[in-house]
């Protein structure tokens, strides 16, 4: 995030307040807010939602993260009300919502593709909600001004979506979202159409944004920096259910399950890690496990180091620089696994054989994941306790 | 074209001159003959050949009638093609095919099964003759050929740029609290309006113009039922060639300055959508 967002924020601040003082979520914050019970939707013979169960508390921004076809957007747009559930209960702020409508569920919904209207100035864009709510004009005059200076787009009223830019387009249909003051917000992908570098900075803006206006917030990504970064909670989704819930500390560090150990992170997928040093207790030769670049070290071979017992070695295959890293694949075992050298330490070269040491590895069994440590760091640990 | 904007396909010299040159050869030298001919009157014996009382009353008619029709048109057609982008039904390829079939058709076949359609004791205007409501040889009549002739214009105007605006539209003004009226009337119909506009005005100006088809059912009364294309006919007979092409020039006029709104329309809205400020 840059320094001039910041400023900018700051400036609009003043034009927000009113609007996030009536938005804020009166008192009651960590309560369920939104909570699906047992949905299930088909479209024909496909399951799209199957038993969809979760809780999201008022006033948090939560995550719905999973692969593609996963059923993401299938759960926003029954939560929206565009789409309804063969099974299952919605319920909002308490109340059973499945026979309302969604023009009557007072719901913010921003789309993927935003769909603005195109003849329509920004203005009038967001001006829409309030006015088939039959507002007075001076106060939608007053609402939307406000609402542009509060996503910093001040002076561009007029402009038409054709001549804004993907960034601003967003935010346009963000306040548009946002005018009808609803009390849930829902944004499928709101970031997949934006450039990387404007994505960066939009990601920090609408997590400020969301939780200055206090608004619960439920937003589809396929992207796991942006659910890790940008959440308060996770929902992981695979094959329409939910496949693990919680904070992004939580997920990331215990993903519990085989799917989400091979879902999150930068996951390398490694057979027989009983071979590995170490690791010898692991038996079954059949079994998988998962290697994230932050279980291993890597150290040139002149330099100290401290488990020489169960290290190994192996060849850099190739090198990748990522900024502040090299991004080294190291065959081990006729296995390549991917490590990370900062770019501070002394330069490992392709062709160079290095040491690895695994310090812990995630054991697939089954549908579950178990934590493995190396054989030197339990003993260590014990002969600690001890 | 701008002069800093090069285009993706180069060639933009070659190109202008062929269109030009097409341009010349089938439309603007036929039409300058119409001013040639017409230029052999002086100026008063040109107004007073294009304000006779019963050229002027052909006028009415012709516009009356085309206007209605084409308003009726657009209803029409952008129900019909509403139907057609929208829902799925058995026939729909069939109906899709049958909305051409006015193009295709010669005019004089339609006009002359119109005709017997609708006069008193055919099979339609029987029915209408029970409510004392004549159709042929009436300007009901001319209406009815023009918007046998002029839906296609609106059907496929409408058709392609409906199939463009995608439900997510309908379904943000939907959230937003928006009735079923209201998100047509507000979102979606902007959208088409273009389209619908484009399609009413070649439907007028095609309605104008059209001939064979409006005259087996016209009845052709002096003053009445008397189409301004049907003057033109009129003058062609007694070979009077001046005066013909005069009563044209007029309709070109009219059918030049309804385009004409059309086209300020459309750049407007391409204006919008392009982005260009
Ligand atoms: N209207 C529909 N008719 C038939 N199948 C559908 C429909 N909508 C969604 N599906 C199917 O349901 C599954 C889930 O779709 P959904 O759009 O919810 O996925 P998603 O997680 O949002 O994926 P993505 O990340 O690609 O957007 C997909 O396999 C899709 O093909
Ligand atoms: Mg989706």
């Amino acid at each position: 995030m840059t320094d001039i967002k910041n400023s900018k924020l700051t400036d609009s601040a003043a034009a927000g307040t009113e609007i996030e003082q009536k938005l804020q979520a009166s008192d009651s914050a960590g309560q369920p807010y939104v909570e699906l019970r047992h949905i299930n939707k088909s479209f024909g013979d496909f399951k799209a939602s199957d038993d969809v169960s979760f809780t999201v508390g008022k006033g948090s921004l939560v995550g719905l993260l999973g692969p593609s076809g996963s059923g993401k957007t299938t759960i926003l747009r029954i939560l929206a009300g565009l789409e309804t559930a063969d099974s299952g209960e919605i319920y909002i702020n308490g109340k059973l919502v499945n026979n309302i409508p969604a023009n009557k569920r007072g719901i913010g919904f921003v789309f993927q593709s935003y769909a603005l209207f195109r003849y329509m100035t920004v203005f009038d864009n967001i001006a829409f909600g309030l006015r088939t709510k039959k507002a007075p004009k001076d106060e939608i005059k007053e609402k939307v001004n406000s609402l542009i200076d509060l996503v910093g787009l001040t002076g561009l009223n007029k402009r038409y979506p054709n001549q804004l830019s993907g960034g601003q387009r967003q935010r346009v249909a963000f306040a548009r979202a946002l005018a009808t003051e609803p009390s849930l917000l829902l944004l499928d992908e709101p970031f997949a159409a934006i450039d990387a570098k404007v994505r960066q900075e939009l990601r920090s803006w609408l997590k400020d944004l969301i939780q200055r206006v206090g608004i619960t917030s439920i937003f589809v990504t396929h992207d796991q920096s942006e659910a890790i970064e940008v959440a308060d909670q996770i929902i992981i989704t695979n094959h329409g259910h939910v496949e693990r819930s919680g904070s992004p500390i939580e997920i990331y560090s215990n993903p519990e399950s085989s799917f989400v150990t091979k879902f999150i992170g930068q996951p390398t997928i490694i057979d027989n890690p009983g071979i590995f040093n170490g690791f010898s207790k692991i038996r079954e030769s059949r079994s998988t496990a998962v290697l994230r670049p932050e279980f291993i070290s890597v150290t040139k071979l002149n330099e100290p180091f401290r488990y020489n017992i169960t290290s190994e070695t192996g060849i850099v295959e190739k090198s990748f620089f990522r900024g502040g890293d090299f991004e080294l694949k190291v065959r081990v075992h006729d296995q390549l696994l991917t490590v990370n050298r900062p770019i501070t330490q002394e330069r490992i070269v392709p062709g160079e054989e290095v040491r690895i040491f695994i310090r812990s590895l995630y054991l697939l069994d089954g549908d579950k994941a178990v934590t493995v440590l190396n054989d030197s760091l339990t003993a260590a640990e014990s002969t600690y306790v001890i | 074209m701008s002069k800093n904007t090069k285009g993706v396909i180069p060639g933009f010299g070659i190109s202008f001159g062929i269109s030009v040159s097409i341009l010349s050869l089938i439309v603007i030298i036929p039409l300058c003959s119409l001013i040639v001919f017409s230029s052999q009157l002086s100026i008063s014996d040109f107004w007073e050949i294009v304000t006779r009382p019963r050229v002027i009353a052909s006028y009415k008619v012709s516009l009356v009638t085309s206007f209605t029709a084409s308003v009726i048109n657009a209803v029409m057609g952008l129900i019909m093609a509403w139907v057609l982008v929208r829902y799925k039904f058995p026939g729909k390829r069939i109906l899709d095919g049958m909305i051409e079939l006015p193009f295709a058709l010669p005019t004089a076949v339609a006009g002359i099964s119109l005709a017997h359609l609708t006069v008193s004791e055919g099979p339609v205007g029987a029915l209408f003759a029970k409510f004392g409501i004549d159709i042929a040889y009436t300007n009901i009549g001319i209406t009815v050929a023009m918007v046998f002739i002029g839906i296609p214009f609106v059907v496929r105007s409408i058709q392609p740029v409906l199939e463009q605006v995608e439900n997510e539209y309908e379904e943000a003004a939907f959230i937003m609290g928006a009735g079923r009226f209201e998100t047509f009337y507000r979102v979606v119909l902007p959208e088409i309006r273009p389209a619908l506009i484009a399609g009413f005005t070649m439907a007028f100006a095609r309605c104008l113009g059209e001939y064979g088809s409006v005259v087996f059912i016209a009845g052709n009364k002096p003053y009445e039922t008397e189409i301004a294309p049907l003057m033109i006919m009129g003058e062609l007979q007694e070979f009077d060639y001046p005066a013909a092409t005069s009563v044209a020039l007029t309709m070109l006029v009219m059918a030049f300055v309804i385009l004409f709104i059309n086209a300020v329309f459309q750049s407007r809205a391409s204006a919008i959508i392009s982005g260009i400020r």
